[in-house]
């Protein structure tokens, strides 16, 4: 009986400790735990003396660095009725190295209301992630990572969560109303969407507060075809500042619609969005530096037809965007490809940018594991890129001056024995860049792909066994007084086996070569190409990581892996150089 | 949805499509011209800088000669070794010389050139790779900042570069009585300043009362009604612009708190007459012996560009003066006539305050200037 009440006593307390009701008032916890250490090593021949180059050694610059932190994201739920809830995010975070509260934080990494008005309108309020087209509000990914190795995407997944990359959407501050209204005949239903935020991080006395309304209404006539339209306004708020030298205003408005017919083995759908963009810049201190509107459209048309038995699908994307086709949401980067490095960011006794132009930018590394490296706000400009990473479509699916055709296949799904998909762009630029004598385009070529293999399923193992590869290549070429030549393969292999229950060995590799020329475009505050760069690459780099893992249950792990990235310069040899490290990660999720 | 339905949507889809219309057509080229060298390229006159090592004084004398084989866009890329300034030219020719290298001694980028600084000039040639040739001058008789229709400094002495805070009648008053620290500062290896060798520094905890004002520097007209700081044609405060470099801290030392606000102000003379302890109150309450002069705090504008210091690094701060605001003391700066007054500016003043207050607090700062027409544009320097 004693037991019996110990037993009860204890639930109650658990019970209490995780929710608390009442007057019919609900306030419940969730959150992430997350400690996370870091011990790194540089090494390579860019520390060395070369005399061939005056390069001194290098007997400054950090090469050994040790990092990490301890966070505790307390999510805080207050729901008082089935109509309203009030959520926050509480981190406390503690840096390594801080002790006794030294270097500690406690900040608010979220706010936001949400809830139902008269049980037919959705609405959030507070911190909010939103998205709509890939051509209107899209936060594309940085770079092809469809079949990454579970343990790199792992690690990704850390510098994702500190950036509030969930998904392609983009974390705003602002409001948005969601509604659907339901008919009896005719057609099924209409959705609306309607959201206002405030995009950028204010800069007192600097930068305007940039703005954005928007919104999206979808007509569903059945499962058979839907219509819809798309509206994003973005512009910069010119009374927030002193003075403001420029503002900008880009509207984008698009409509996208998808017809289907069903069958009991095959499903064909015929789909497709177009648009255009409207883009002005205002000098308010002189209007004669203002520039005229600007304008261009795009359409993107396809076909699809999907074999349900097999879950096999192909489709076919013809699309256009035009040269002068500006989306801030779509074509908005989220990285900083040029930025200075978290980890070991000067090199040459700390005279040179480990990640600037002159070492060809972020590393792969970086890209995985440098969570400072991230672009959180909406830009009005097209931000610099790396073309070795992705040259074809630098920004996104909306990337301007592009023509031509996209197709693939895919097969599978993650819950089936095997999952595989290839995509080839077959494109070209529809007007020249800098080539007033030859008018040469250049010519894309992509082909990416990959698949996981859940051998465990094929062979009826309880235990998981995935293999997964994915790979990338690009080609760009052009003719013409200025010819472009440029190759590059990114590769991805990934090895997960349960060796133990809940025990994991975790292994992945990547790898990306670039070889050839391009030239890359500087842009002045008005958008406008000033100058149009040398950019030559003859690069590659293999990143590498291993480890165990330890699962505690579905979002509870630990894990150790050591990684290590190379970055090799085939004609500066003398700035090859190795970082390994060792990774020590408990994430705890409830 | 019947067939007519569907049938209408896709013309109304199609009429969208092709309703718009692209400027940039095919066909087209968008951005400068692009030529890329072919493989037999070659420099057939050398690459060189006829007048180096001097560029002598702001004019065009400075300039790069070369001839190649064939038509190639290239770009001169010239490096200040001392200031890091930097300066793009580029263009697309067969040959290079005054006519299209002429270089004005203006920079690109934040920092500014500086006089006697070895200035490395690169010469890049598309389609070949890296830099295909250098050579370096040394920049000679790079003038001082002079006043021109539209530009000014505060006063002789607000680029710093002197090393003082001034003479002959231009002198800047120190405030440091309040518990700041207010020195001129060279640059090292640590701080570049972005205009000349020099900036100002000012650090502290505010000894005031009320904990805010930290220290900064004032300046006062000559006792002029007819001139005070401004030329006099500029008197349309929607066209004057005050403009000044601030350096936010990037990495802080222990104890300073990053709460530092710098204030620009302009005092205005509203009645156009000296202050005197008989005619104005805040003199009038003052200690005997207290300097007085044109503007009075208690019945005259004082108008203020506050800096609120959040970023990290220099960054050039412009507003216009008629987004300035009024001083917020009802008894200094905040009782005058309301009205935006330019030609009537008799004191200007920057100010380090912290807020919230008793904060250390620092923050250095550069090239405090007016400028008319527009805001401050450092690439034409």
């Amino acid at each position: 009986m004693r037991t019996f009440a110990k037993k009860v006593l204890l639930l109650v307390a658990m019970t209490a400790g995780t929710m608390m009701v009442s007057n019919a008032q609900v306030v419940y916890w969730n959150g992430l735990g997350r400690a996370l250490v870091t011990g790194s090593y540089l090494g390579g021949n860019i520390l060395k003396s070369d005399s061939s180059v005056n390069q001194k050694r290098d007997t400054s610059s950090a090469r050994k660095s040790t990092d990490g932190y301890t966070i505790f994201d307390l999510g805080v739920n207050a729901q008082p009725n089935e109509v309203l809830r009030a959520s926050a995010i509480l981190r406390l975070k503690n840096s390594f190295g801080g002790f006794y509260g030294d270097g500690s934080q406690f900040i608010f990494r979220q706010l936001r209301l949400d809830g139902l008005i008269a049980k037919k309108v959705k609405y959030e309020i507070g911190d909010i992630d939103v998205g709509l087209t890939k051509y209107t509000l899209y936060n594309f990914n940085e770079i092809y990572n469809d079949y990454e190795s579970e343990i790199l995407a792992q690690r990704r997944s850390v510098v994702e969560y500190e950036n509030f990359n969930f998904g392609n959407k983009w974390r705003l501050q602002g409001a948005h109303l969601e509604s659907n209204l339901r008919f009896t005949k005719g057609i099924e239903k209409i959705g609306l969407r309607f959201f206002a935020t405030r995009n950028r991080r204010y800069t007192p006395a600097v930068t305007p507060d940039r703005y954005m309304l928007g919104g999206k209404v979808e007509v569903f006539q059945s499962r058979n075809f839907q219509i819809g339209g798309n509206y994003v306004y973005l512009y910069d708020a010119a009374g927030t500042v002193s003075s403001p030298a420029l503002t900008n205003k880009n509207n984008v408005l698009t409509g996208d619609f998808k017809a289907s017919h069903f069958t009991d083995k095959v499903d064909y759908s015929v789909y497709g969005e177009v648009g255009n963009s409207n883009n002005k810049y205002t000098n308010l201190a002189n209007d004669s530096l203002s520039r005229p509107n600007v304008h261009d459209y795009f359409y993107d048309l396809g076909a699809s037809a999907k074999y349900k038995p097999l879950l096999l699908k192909v489709f076919a994307n013809y699309r256009s965007v035009g040269a002068d086709f500006f989306s801030s949401g779509a074509q908005t980067r989220r990285t900083l490809d040029y930025t200075s490095a978290n980890l070991f960011s000067l090199v040459d006794n700390n005279t040179l940018s480990r990640t600037g132009t002159a070492m060809n930018g972020l590393t792969l590394m970086d890209y995985n594991t440098d969570q400072n490296a991230r672009n959180l706000n909406l830009q009005n400009v097209l931000m610099a890129y790396n073309p070795a990473y992705n040259n074809i479509t630098p920004y996104g699916q909306a990337t301007a001056n592009r023509k031509g055709v996209t197709f693939g296949a895919s097969i599978g799904n993650e819950e089936k024995v095997i999952k595989a998909d290839v995509v080839a762009d077959l494109l070209s630029e529809i007007v020249s860049v800098g080539d007033t004598a030859t008018k040469a385009l250049r010519k894309f070529t992509g082909v990416k792909g990959g698949f996981m293999f859940n051998a465990h399923k094929l062979l009826r193992f309880e235990k998981s066994l995935v293999l997964t590869m994915g790979g990338r290549y690009e080609s760009t070429q052009r003719s013409g007084s200025t010819p472009i030549s440029l190759q590059s393969t990114l590769i991805d292999l990934g090895l997960t086996v349960e060796i133990v229950k809940q025990l994991d060995l975790i292994g992945g590799l990547k790898t990306i070569s670039a070889k050839g020329n391009e030239y890359i475009n500087s842009r002045n505050q008005y958008n406008e190409i000033i100058a149009i760069n040398n950019f030559n690459l003859n690069q590659s780099q293999l990143m590498y990581s291993y480890g165990v893992r330890y699962r505690f249950s579905k979002n509870t792990y630990f894990t150790v892996n050591g990684i290590t990235q190379q970055v090799k310069f085939q004609d500066t040899a003398y700035r090859n150089y190795k970082i390994s490290q060792i990774f020590f990660n408990y994430t705890m999720v409830f | 949805m019947n067939i007519q339905i569907k049938g209408l949507l896709v013309v109304v889809l199609l009429f969208a499509l092709f309703s718009c219309k692209r400027d940039l057509k095919e066909g087209s080229v968008m951005g400068p011209t692009n030529i890329a060298a072919s493989s037999s390229f070659a420099i057939t006159a050398p690459f060189t800088i006829p007048n180096n090592p001097a560029a002598p004084t702001l004019g065009a004398e400075f300039f790069a000669t070369a001839t190649f084989n064939e038509t190639v866009s290239w770009k001169i890329v010239l490096t200040g070794l001392t200031s890091g300034a930097t300066k793009m030219l580029q263009g697309t020719s067969s040959y290079l010389d005054p006519t299209n290298t002429a270089w004005y001694l203006n920079h690109d980028g934040l920092y500014f050139f500086e006089d006697g600084e070895n200035v490395k000039v690169d010469l890049i040639i598309t389609g070949k790779q890296g830099i295909y040739t250098s050579t370096t001058c040394t920049l000679f008789g790079v003038p001082s900042v002079a006043a021109t229709s539209t530009f000014q400094l505060v006063n002789p002495y607000s680029d710093f570069e002197s090393g003082v805070f001034g003479g002959g009648g231009a002198q800047w008053f120190q405030q440091i009585n309040v518990g700041g620290t207010v020195v001129i500062k060279a640059q090292d290896d640590k701080i570049a300043a972005p205009q000349g060798k020099y900036y100002l520094h000012i650090e502290g905890v505010s000894k005031d009362p009320n904990g805010f004002f930290v220290g900064g520097l004032q300046q006062r007209a000559a006792a002029d009604a007819s001139h005070y700081f401004l030329p006099t044609s500029w008197t349309d405060p929607e066209k004057l612009y005050v403009n000044i470099y601030i350096r936010g801290m990037d990495q802080l030392p222990q104890g300073y708190k990053p709460y530092a606000t710098l204030n620009f102000e302009c005092h205005e003379d509203d009645n156009l007459n000296a202050s005197t302890t008989s005619n104005c109150t805040y003199y009038a309450n003052k200690p005997a012996g207290t300097g007085t002069d044109h503007f009075c705090p208690s019945s005259e504008d004082a108008w203020v560009y506050a800096v609120i210091i959040r970023h990290t690094g220099w960054q050039l701060f412009s507003c216009k003066y008629s987004d300035m605001i009024q001083s917020a003391d009802i008894s200094n700066g905040g009782s005058g006539n309301r009205k935006l007054e330019p030609q009537k500016i008799c004191r200007v003043q920057l100010g380090l305050l912290s807020s919230p207050p008793f904060n250390l607090v620092e923050a250095d700062v550069d090239f405090a200037c007016f400028t008319y027409g527009a805001p401050l544009d450092p690439t034409k320097f």
